[in-house]
């Protein structure tokens, strides 16, 4: 990859990676850190890294970075996504009960899910990403999609 | 694939991913439509998606990007590796040209020893003779020897004018005898210094010492014919 490419993944990527590292991270600050880091990397491995390949590792990159944050953050305060609820506003639409519920996934669901509705990978590619087999992939999506489907069910029936 | 109570959550995921068949799907169509209360399900299958919004590039994307290096940088290697080649060609260019230059030389000396050309040749073909004034008589003074040993080290350009105007202030027959002697010795042989033809005459005509004489030979001395030939082709 050449300083054109990585400029052009810079543009076409840095958007969503900062949007996969803040839903994971839930903080802005932290997460455009994790973005910069992953991009820091890849300027360092520019040469090794092609155009084809740079979009799944930066998100590769990009999420461990952000495990890594996170870990780093429980450390300093216990952290209960479910406290997070408390702010939402009391008739809140499919897209916020979607964010909201989506906070209270495990990081590893929270990740499959966006790499699937976001960036369209497959199974195989996520497993890549993520560092885990295919069938996995498969499981950790049903549960994260079967929780989300539960919660947005029990907020309809409070509605 | 049997569609069940205890598998419809499962299916209903999958149809959503997009991995049945026709032949599923329309199984699971048949299913929902004998089985009402899953209508539910379907529909809460399909909201669990998150939708894919227009993300605008963050702020800190521009301080992202790296300049591109200039050329000069990114080739500094191949640059090396031409001008080090470019630097020995001209070298090699030089040498060459050096070498031809001396050859021709070499080949011009050799010519006019075949013509046996004499100092007195060398004399009458200069073409800068004409710029010093000459007597008729061919005799030369102890003043104008050294000045015409002058003009084929320094190649014409260089003669000093000054000592051929002496020339004209000879006024000693036998000092000029002595001098046209020397000078005629040294131009019939070649590559032999005039010091073992001459006799140790001074000007004056009295005998020296060895030393003197020594030092007086020095200065009368021409060098050989091969040294005072001009490289120039238009001299």
């Amino acid at each position: 990859m050449n300083t054109k490419e990585y400029n052009q993944s810079v543009e076409d990527y840095s958007g969503r990676l900062f949007r996969f590292a803040l839903k994971l991270v839930r903080d802005e600050a932290i997460a455009s850190d994790v973005v910069q880091e992953s991009y820091l990397r890849l300027w360092v491995d520019v040469k090794k890294i092609t155009l084809e390949k740079a979009k799944s590792w930066l998100f590769t990159t990009v999420y461990r970075e952000s495990l890594r944050q996170i870990s780093l953050k429980n450390r300093a305060y216990d952290y209960d996504p479910l406290d997070q609820g408390n702010e939402e506003p009391q008739n809140p639409d499919l897209k916020e009960i979607l964010e909201k519920c989506m906070s209270t996934l495990p990081e590893i669901h929270r990740s499959i899910l966006m790499l699937r509705d976001y960036e369209g990978y497959n199974y195989k590619e996520i497993g890549n990403i993520l560092d885990i087999n295919e069938s996995q992939v498969k499981v950790y999506l049903f549960r994260a999609r079967n929780k989300m489907k539960e919660m947005i069910r029990d907020l309809n029936w409070v509605i | 694939m049997r569609i069940t109570h205890e598998n419809i959550d499962e299916v209903l995921f999958i149809y959503h991913e997009g991995d049945l068949n026709n032949d599923q799907k329309a199984e699971l169509m048949e299913y929902l439509y004998q089985n009402p209360e899953y209508n539910k399900e379907f529909s809460l299958w399909a909201q669990v998606r998150l939708s894919n919004q227009q993300l605008p590039i963050p702020k800190f994307a521009e301080a992202l990007k790296q300049k591109p290096m200039s050329w000069h940088l990114t080739h500094w290697k191949s640059l090396g590796f031409a001008s080090i080649i470019a630097i020995t060609g001209i070298i090699l260019i030089w040498m060459v040209s050096r070498q031809e230059k001396n050859k021709q030389l070499v080949v011009n000396i050799l010519e006019n020893k075949k013509k046996n050309i004499t100092l007195d040749s060398i004399i009458e073909n200069n073409p800068a003779k004409n710029a010093f004034p000459r007597r008729k008589s061919k005799t030369y003074s102890k003043n104008s020897l050294f000045s015409t040993s002058n003009l084929f080290e320094h190649r014409v350009d260089s003669v000093n004018f000054t000592e051929n105007q002496r020339m004209d202030s000879i006024s000693n027959p036998s000092e000029a005898k002595v001098l046209e002697i020397k000078l005629g010795v040294a131009a019939e042989i070649d590559h032999k210094p005039i010091v073992e033809e001459t006799r140790p005459l001074t000007t004056s005509g009295h005998s020296v010492k060895p030393a003197q004489r020594k030092k007086t030979i020095q200065k009368i001395s021409l060098k050989p014919t091969s040294d005072i030939l001009p490289t120039n082709t238009n001299f």
